[in-house]
C-alpha cells in the first residue's frame, strides 16, 4: 500500500479528464470532462456477506487487467 | 480517496462519532499510516487490506465525508461508494458504460429500479426506466 498525495492524485485523474462536476464542485462528485452526467449506480444485495463480492465485482469492471 | 480529500483518520478522536471511530480501527488493521492524507494506492497483492478499507467505508460511511472515490490505472471509470448505500460509477462515453454493465450484469448486478431513499434526486435514466416499466 502507498500514499499518494493530493496534490499529485488529483493532477493524475485530470489528466484522464477526471475532474469534480462543475455544477457540484463543493461536493467533490468526480465525473468525467467528456460527459458529466454520464454515470449510473448499482446496489448491493441484502445479503451482508455479498458485499464484498460487489465491490470486487465493481473494481474488475473498472479494471480488468 | 475519500471523497473531499484530507486525512484517513478522524482528526479528533476523542469526539469522533462512534461509526467513524470504528473506520478508524480498521484502517489500523488494514495498515493504513497514521497520518496518511490523500489517495491510497493498492497492489493485487493489497487485496485484503483494500477490502478491509473499502468495506469500512460503504459499511460503516454515514455522510458525505466517508464516502470513498476508487479508479482502476486506466482511469476510464470513476467509482464512488455512497452513504446511501449505491455504488456510483461516472464513465467518460457510452461504450464504457455499457462493458461496465455487462460486466455487473454477468455477476448479477442489474441497475436499479427504484432510488435509495427520498433525498436521492431521480436521474433521467432511472426516471426513464421507472416509465417504460424495464424495471
Amino acid at each position: 500500500m502507498q500514499v499518494i498525495a493530493e496534490s499529485t492524485f488529483r493532477p493524475w485523474l485530470a489528466a484522464a479528464g477526471i475532474r469534480p462536476h462543475s455544477r457540484f464542485q463543493s461536493s467533490d462528485v468526480l465525473v468525467f470532462e467528456q460527459d458529466e452526467d454520464l454515470s449510473r449506480f448499482w446496489f448491493p444485495s441484502f445479503v451482508p456477506s455479498d458485499l464484498p463480492g460487489f465491490v470486487l465485482t465493481a473494481l474488475k469492471a473498472a479494471s480488468p487487467d | 480517496m475519500r471523497r473531499g480529500g484530507g486525512s484517513w483518520y478522524e482528526s479528533d478522536p476523542e469526539t469522533a462519532p462512534g461509526s467513524n471511530a470504528i473506520i478508524d480501527a480498521l484502517l489500523r488493521a488494514a495498515g493504513v499510516p497514521q497520518y496518511a492524507a490523500g489517495a491510497l494506492r493498492f497492489e493485487k497483492t493489497d487485496w485484503i487490506a483494500l477490502n478491509i478499507v473499502v468495506l469500512a467505508h460503504y459499511v460503516h460511511g454515514w455522510s458525505v465525508g466517508e464516502d470513498l472515490h476508487m479508479f482502476g490505472e486506466e482511469r476510464d471509470c470513476a467509482i464512488m461508494t455512497s452513504h446511501h448505500g449505491e455504488l456510483r460509477v461516472a464513465f467518460p462515453n457510452q461504450p464504457r458504460l455499457e462493458r461496465f454493465r455487462e460486466h455487473m450484469l454477468r455477476a448479477g448486478y442489474d441497475l436499479p429500479a427504484q432510488l435509495p431513499d427520498v433525498t436521492f434526486k431521480s436521474p433521467a435514466w432511472l426516471t426513464g426506466r421507472t416509465r417504460h416499466g424495464i424495471a
